[in-house]
């Protein structure tokens, strides 16, 4: 462990598991959102035929959301192999922008862990959360810290996916207002995580981002509007002198 | 319906490949110096895509919600979680309190538009 990390050992009490265990804490705010939506998977898979223990499986291999639900949906409408594969891959090629924006900051002081640790749990959330809190953990303790983040969201994901696989009839009667109250939890971290970061990014940027997925989701699916609303904040941002100010 | 499960496992592997690769190949190019012969401009629209990602996914995340027939008052509700988080940001700090008290403010006014 590095001499050069006095936050958190002096707030734990040290040790090389404290940054992991910080990066635990800081998953709840993901777990809050993770536990119902993977719930709704594992009710969404049994619906469509997927056996329960097979539901918890594919999100222990594929841990990816959004992928998830359309690779059931797919399933359930007798789409091919081929389609299926093909589409959810197509959703998640946003992610190719994630590693190399993240990777950075990630290892400031060298790289102790292979990429594939790394790599394995990038979903949004983890991303968009390492990305908002980052700066707050001394460069030494990154990895361990983003080690953490993933795996509480990971095993949040798995375990809300076997309770709504293994519960889902009972689940999916519980009232509507509820249902749609946690739908909102993961903007409302969105939102908590953008505070966090417009004091380090240009609002202009983040602003274009918004603006051309807004305009993108009147005529194209999320991920495809998503997509070209991080090319708007990366177009300006090139186009523009530097002002993010990235500690490293 | 009757799914195969066989089937549904060799589907579900392609698909947890294909987007391990989508996160891993990035990493790799960038741990390889593949960045470094970017220009300055592209450096800093990768530097970017960290902020404008959340702004797209808030807008992505937030728009089944407002994209209804009657959108004022949902907007409206999501307006007020946002204050909400705003706030709270403000005495706290962090994230995880701000997120749970826009939640909280959120659902109130899901149940109360249910009474």
């Amino acid at each position: 462990m590095s001499r050069s990390m006095p936050a958190i050992q002096n707030e734990k009490g040290g040790g090389a598991f404290a940054p992991f265990v910080r990066g635990l804490r800081d998953s709840m705010a993901i777990m809050l959102g993770y536990l119902p939506m993977a719930t709704s998977f594992g009710i969404a898979a049994i619906q469509v035929g997927v056996a329960p223990w097979m539901a918890v499986v594919i999100s222990i291999i594929t841990f990816t959301g959004a992928g998830q639900f359309v690779l059931v949906a797919l399933l359930g409408s007798g789409a091919s192999a081929w389609t299926i594969v093909t589409t959810v891959v197509l959703m998640n090629v946003r992610h190719l922008f994630y590693g190399p924006s993240l990777l950075p900051l990630l290892t400031a002081q060298g790289r102790r862990w292979p990429l594939p640790f790394l790599a394995a749990g990038l979903t949004d959330e983890v991303f968009a959360t390492a990305m908002g809190n980052i700066e707050r953990v001394p460069p030494a303790q990154r990895e361990r810290w983003y080690l953490g983040l993933q795996l509480g969201s990971y095993a949040s994901w798995v375990g809300g996916t076997a309770f709504g696989a293994l519960l889902g009839h009972e689940i999916s009667r519980q009232a509507q207002w509820l249902q749609i109250t946690l739908g909102f939890v993961l903007p409302a971290l969105f939102v908590s995580l953008l505070l966090e970061l417009l004091a380090h990014s240009r609002w202009q940027i983040v602003a274009a981002a918004m603006l051309v997925t807004a305009l993108l989701l009147l005529v194209l699916p999320a991920h495809w509007a998503m997509l070209g609303g991080m090319a708007a904040g990366g177009f300006v941002s090139a186009t523009r002198a530097p002002t993010i100010r990235i500690k490293t | 319906m009757n799914l195969q499960q066989s089937h549904v496992f060799w589907v579900a592997l392609a698909c947890a490949v294909g987007t391990f690769a989508t996160r891993l190949w990035p990493m790799l190019w960038h741990s390889k110096g593949g960045a470094e012969a970017l220009s300055p401009g592209l450096h800093r629209a990768l530097a970017a895509l960290g902020p404008a990602a959340i702004g797209a996914l808030i807008v992505a995340s937030l728009w089944p919600q407002v994209a209804v027939a009657q959108p004022l008052v949902p907007t409206l509700r999501i307006l007020a979680a946002i204050a909400a988080i705003v706030l709270v940001r403000r005495c706290t700090g962090g994230t995880a309190l701000p997120t749970l008290a826009g939640v909280l403010v959120f659902g109130l006014l899901q149940y109360l538009a249910t009474l």
